[in-house]
């Protein structure tokens, strides 16, 4: 039986049987670079969120100053395509990472790839919240503080599940393009093999793979959803 | 006590100036439902907002409490009057992502509270709003009426000495803004707790308050006692909310109307409209044995605001003319206010 499916397996996609040691591999490398990238860009896309929501224009700290330098800076860094910014951040992933190749060089490219988008995201899930939810805690003697902590946040947690998911899918797309470039993960794997030598298997599998991952992540996402929906 | 002292918000929205309360001075005393109204956009609100200062008035005004004036305190200070002051709102506010037992819990929680004690408090403001049973259900699973008394239970959390409801039965249908306003005529009765009620449902002041004020375009333009104000109005806009309220205006429309009202010659069609204590219904038939008249009432609207009647009644007066006449100046004597509206 098992020796079946493996002959199987060796006649459809015979390259990735060849090395599914590098195939596993890569699969660790990628879901490295979604874990750490994403973990830092959650805290500081959130951060940056908030910080948004609340100096805006009637926000409980509004600052149009700060705003509107915040705002284009989002904005600029949202408009760069990634794979520049892959190669103009070289010198910073130096500096912060102590690497720019590999896996752990990729992270600061994706981490300031991602925060712009997934800020602004967030910045609209909290715009979600009732006004009226914020004018009743502050009557109640709320800060500001525990407003967006109890209020803000606490009351937009499906909402940003949901963002988080979008996120955490586009941030798989920009794993792979970095991976072409420092080296690693399953996009590197895929250009290198399914790519520049002809394997179409490789490249078949990597999508199978890269579905699995955003499969996971849309039915985890949704069951938190629908657990905390009230 | 909370007084106000020239009391103005302007708002810039670009290039206009708004002035959404303008110049507005009044003194609510300790125990007494004290109701503000007006039709939407008079600045009711936000006049309201500045007691708690959750606006602050522009300056020169001066809002006080128990004496002190409190315009000027630093943010940490007024968070700690804010939550000695309840407030409750149109459309409740209540968190949705939080049980009705965890919206009345809001106000108690990180403030050095034990857990136990919180807890029992919030159990106990429920019962007092007689949702018990509602503790685990989400704002969502609640009837409008409902929600208002989670809203209600969360406002007294820190028992407070004010209560400000901002249209606060607006959103509810007439029989639960009937309950909702017993609730808070209990309130006010059985914990001494001051309210000022935001409307502009006449109704709700005629039910629950001793005092009100009358509110246009940000300012304040009559201010009284309630049978006061609304037997004897001053102002147009008080007025036109009675009108509004009532069926005795529609005695205009009757008369001017052709075809509707069948006047002999002779006839008078009148609106009597009771002004002070005192007057009821025997007057028509004291009237009328007296000066030998008959009134043919067509229709009545008499309401009790404070214990006493306000209101009126319309109809047709048919008998001798002297006879008419004295038995109207009979009645203006008696305190009535008497409208000839069409002549027979």
């Amino acid at each position: 039986m098992a020796d079946s499916v493996i002959a199987f397996l060796n006649a459809v996609i015979p390259h990735v049987m060849e090395k599914p040691d590098e195939l596993w591999e890569s699969t660790l490398q990628t879901l490295y670079m979604l874990a750490v990238s994403g973990a830092i860009a959650f805290v500081l896309g959130v951060f940056l969120g908030v910080v948004l929501t609340v100096t805006g224009r009637g926000g409980i700290l509004e600052s149009p100053r700060l705003y509107s330098v915040l705002s284009a800076v989002v904005n600029v860094f949202r408009s760069i395509p990634f794979v520049i910014l892959l190669a103009a951040l070289i010198p910073l992933s130096r500096l912060i990472a102590g690497t720019a190749i590999g896996t752990t060089g990729a992270l600061t490219p994706l981490v300031i790839g991602i925060v712009p988008f997934f800020s602004r995201q967030v910045e609209s899930a909290l715009s979600g919240v009732d006004p009226s939810l914020v004018e009743a805690a502050k009557a109640m003697g709320s800060s500001s503080l525990g407003i967006i902590f109890r209020v803000y946040l606490r009351e937009s947690i499906p909402s940003i599940i949901r963002v988080t998911q979008i996120t955490a899918i586009s941030l798989i797309g920009l794993t792979a393009m970095a991976g072409a470039i420092g080296g690693g993960g399953l996009g590197d794997f895929a250009i290198r093999y399914g790519h520049q030598r002809g394997q179409t298997d490789v490249t078949y599998v990597t999508v199978l793979v890269i579905l699995i991952m955003v499969g996971v992540i849309q039915s985890g996402g949704n069951y938190f959803i629908r657990k905390l929906s009230h | 006590m909370i007084r106000l002292s020239h009391i103005s918000k302007t708002y810039h929205r670009g290039k206009d100036v708004i002035k959404a309360v303008d110049d507005v001075s009044l003194e609510i005393k300790d125990g007494e439902i004290y109701g503000v109204i007006g039709f939407s956009g008079a600045g009711k609100s936000t006049l309201v907002r500045c007691i708690n200062l959750l606006e602050r008035p522009d300056k020169g005004g001066k809002v006080e409490i128990d004496g002190e004036d409190v315009t000027l305190w630093p943010d940490r200070k007024l968070r700690e009057l804010r939550s000695g002051i309840g407030m409750i709102f149109q459309h409740f506010s209540l968190m949705p992502s939080r049980t009705a037992l965890e919206n009345v819990l809001y106000p108690l929680r990180w403030r050095g509270i034990p857990k136990p004690r919180q807890l029992e408090r919030a159990r106990e403001l429920l019962k007092l709003v007689e949702l018990s049973d509602r503790e685990n259900n989400y704002p969502r699973e609640l009837s409008g009426g409902q929600k208002q008394r989670v809203a209600i239970a969360r406002a007294l959390a820190n028992e407070p000495k004010v209560l400000l409801c901002d249209e606060a039965t607006s959103a509810l249908d007439p029989t639960t803004t009937g309950e909702i306003l017993q609730l808070l005529k209990k309130l006010n009765s059985d914990l001494g707790i001051t309210i000022v009620v935001i409307t502009h449902q006449l109704n709700v002041v005629k039910d629950i308050c001793s005092r009100v004020a009358v509110m246009e375009h940000g300012k304040l333009v009559e201010e009284g006692d309630v049978f006061r104000v609304f037997s004897n109005p001053r102002n147009e806009v008080t007025r036109r909310f009675i009108s509004a309220a009532t069926p005795l205006s529609k005695a205009e429309q009757m008369a001017s109307l052709p075809g509707v009202l069948h006047l002999q010659p002779g006839e008078k069609f009148v609106r009597l409209t009771y002004t002070g204590p005192g007057v009821s219904e025997p007057l028509i038939s004291a009237a009328s044995n007296r000066f030998m008249i008959t009134m043919n009432i067509l229709f009545a609207d008499v309401d009790l605001v404070e214990g006493a009647p306000i209101g009126g009644t319309v109809g047709i007066i048919s008998g001798e003319s002297a006879r008419i006449e004295e038995a109207l100046d009979y009645m203006r004597q008696k305190n009535v206010k008497v409208e000839v509206l069409a002549n027979g």
